[in-house]
């Protein structure tokens, strides 16, 4: 008698309910099954893959389910297989025949369902998948398929790598039954430490092969003509690697017994095998070496990024570096996001009096705000030599790094900064806000303020602008705090930002306004809010304290 | 899935549904069900244009026919073909819920 197997396969998931059904169907028209047959069977089948895709862990999702149907002349029998946790479906009681509305069960009717309109209903775990096996016997005798579309999966297996010089004679022999799959959704075919049971040709479409995880990272395609799962079925392993099946894949599936006993006894088909293993080896070994490869860049990237930040630190003054002067206290801290990072801040003497200090933020973070932070730091040094006793000193040294920065600016990058000059014997500062953050001041003993006017332009983008110098006049006892948006705008995980406000209540509750300890009481303050979230920008704070004599 | 209502009698109407009671029917029809059901005292489901019912389906004219009760209503179904009355009995609804095979017996059944 003959049987005739068909074969459903995708992912685990709700499509798989009209898949089902869609497939159901066209077996029974295929086959001619009686109305009635159809019915018990595409209302069984809705029950169980119901079941599969509504109860099933989602660490199952779009893992492969299959549904086989075999059909003989009087008989069809569908076997469900699932990857889902152990599941019986058959253990559970049938529901409680009831007299009224209200005491009506819901659950379990789906089941009933199966147990009676089926003629015999099986479960199995094996090879850690659920087997839920029904048995119809129809009402009316089968009738064989045109096998047509045998044939063309046939025709397609000819062309199969393995079976190259193989005559066709065997190789239908080898295979019947056809047991073909057609994949209706991206499913994952395998995935490393499944038993596998059979081998696949691909006959259609295309598979991948991933090593690491499915979807992502390097992969091996598998496409038509060549087959998967042979390495895990002759070395009766379990399955090494992800294997993802594209939707609209069609497969030949080869039992491993078959595969082993049959299929590799044929004179020729060891021998193709070996040259598509050694071909796919050679692929995975480069692939190998690439990834080596990779690897070692990497690691060449962070030593240099590392190199690069030591440098960055060595531009900006160290603590013995900024000047030494009764009449000043002065600390200054980057702490970049990455290795490098775009703020930077300098202090330097002009004359025996006259002292120049400023803060500068370059856009973006990361290495392109490094470069053009080594770039705008080296010009303003360059330039700092030019005009010391000009009253705007500040506001011409601003416009000259502008023009310069303006010169070779292809990559559209810019900076905001503060800046100024502060006559240590007059304690009067000029300065100049070119689009940062206004600094706090507390003169003398009054508390920190913003100081917010005037606001210039920010650095880089418009060239031949003016800009525009501020001043204050300092009591003894005076401080001035400049420092980065990094500050203000450093986030919790909630990305809540720290804020203006906080920063001035925080600066307020300095009990003695030392520069060191305002900028410790800013750092510290900025830990303990954004706890454990990352640092998402480079901070940078600069405090200038005129201390009292 | 198509839901369609008329009034055969006052106070009693009539649920008219066409298509498969399958999960994909079923969540289609659902909403549109439910409120054709919760705006009646009475209620007729025609299941005449229904060539095929599951669980799912099953499961909303429960749920129908325990809102009409609750409500001190009645819902009836008729028109089920032969094998869809098999599963209404198979189920136990039918122990519950009044099956009939025409509208006039429907009616009647109020």
């Amino acid at each position: 008698m003959t049987t005739y197997q068909r074969l459903l396969a995708g992912p685990l998931g709700p499509e798989l309910i009209y898949e089902t059904s869609k497939w159901l169907n066209a077996i029974a028209e295929e086959f001619s099954f009686s109305p009635e047959d159809l019915y018990r069977i595409d209302l069984c089948g809705e029950e169980i893959v119901s079941n599969i895709a509504n109860y099933s862990d989602p660490e199952f999702a779009n893992q492969l389910v299959e549904v086989r149907a075999v059909i003989e002349t009087q008989r069809a029998t569908l076997t469900f297989i699932d990857p889902a946790a152990p599941f019986d479906p058959f253990s559970r009681p049938p529901p409680v025949q009831v007299t009224t509305l209200e005491e009506f069960a819901i659950g379990g009717q789906g089941v009933h369902l199966v147990r009676e309109f089926s003629d015999a209903y099986r479960y199995e775990r094996r090879n850690s998948r659920n087997r839920t096996e029904l048995v119809f016997e129809l009402s009316q005798a089968t009738v064989a398929p045109s096998a047509s579309d045998d044939q063309s999966a046939l025709v397609q297996a000819y062309g199969a790598q393995i079976f190259q010089g193989v005559p066709r004679g065997e190789i239908d022999e080898l295979l019947e039954p056809l047991v073909v799959q057609e994949i209706f959704g991206e499913t994952v075919l395998l995935k490393p430490g499944d038993p596998n049971e059979a081998v696949r040709l691909v006959l259609r479409g295309r598979c991948h092969v991933y090593l690491d995880k499915p979807g992502i990272g390097d992969r091996i395609e598998v496409g038509v003509g060549a087959c998967v799962g042979e390495m895990s079925v002759i070395d009766d392993r379990p399955v090494s690697a992800y294997v993802l099946a594209d939707p609209g894949v069609r497969l030949m599936v080869i039992d491993a017994e078959t595969f082993l006993n049959q299929v590799m006894a044929v004179p020729g088909v060891a021998r193709n095998l070996m040259s598509a293993l050694s071909e796919r080896m050679r692929r995975s070994d480069e692939l190998t070496i690439k990834r080596v490869r990779k690897a070692l860049q990497m690691e060449q990237v962070e030593r240099e990024l590392k190199y690069a930040r030591s440098i960055q630190e060595g531009l900006l003054p160290r603590e013995s570096q900024i000047p030494r002067d009764s009449r000043l206290d002065s600390v200054g801290r980057m702490v970049p996001a990455r290795d490098v990072g775009g703020d930077f801040y300098d202090i330097f003497f002009l004359d025996e009096n006259h002292i120049f200090f400023v803060i500068a933020d370059v856009c973006g973070k990361g290495l392109p705000a490094a470069l053009f932070m080594v770039r705008a730091i080296s010009v303003l040094r360059a330039q700092s030599g030019f005009g010391r006793q000009s009253l705007d000193y500040s506001a011409r040294l601003i416009e000259r790094l502008n023009q310069q920065l303006c010169d070779y600016n292809d990559a559209q990058q810019f900076l905001t900064a503060f800046c100024g000059v502060l006559d240590l014997e007059m304690r009067k500062v000029s300065y100049v806000n070119a689009g940062h953050n206004p600094p706090a001041v507390a003169n003398g003993r009054a508390a920190f303020q913003f100081l917010a006017e005037p606001i210039n332009p920010i650095v880089g983008m418009v060239d031949g602008l003016a800009y525009r110098a501020g001043t204050i006049d300092l009591q003894p006892g005076s401080a001035l705090l400049l420092y980065t948006d990094g500050v203000t705008e450093a986030e919790d995980k909630d990305v809540n930002m720290l804020g203006d406000d906080r920063l001035l209540a925080r600066l307020n509750k300095v009990p003695a306004r030392t520069a060191r300890d305002l900028v410790d009481a800013v750092f510290a303050d900025v830990r303990d809010f954004v706890a454990e979230a990352p640092q998402s920008d480079d901070i940078t704070v600069l405090a200038i304290v005129c201390p009292e004599r | 899935m198509k839901v369609s209502v008329d009034q055969p009698k006052a106070d009693i109407s009539r649920i008219i549904l066409e298509g498969r009671l399958d999960v994909a029917g079923t969540q289609a029809a659902e909403a549109e069900f439910n409120a054709a059901v919760a705006s009646s005292q009475h209620v007729v489901v025609d299941l005449s244009g229904v060539p095929f019912i599951t669980s799912v389906g099953i499961r909303m004219l429960v749920a129908g026919a325990q809102n009409r009760s609750k409500a001190g209503g009645k819902m009836v179904l008729m028109g089920a073909d032969e094998l869809t009355l098999r599963i209404l009995k198979t189920t136990g609804l039918d122990q519950i819920v009044h099956v009939c095979a025409s509208l006039d017996q429907a009616l009647a059944s109020f």
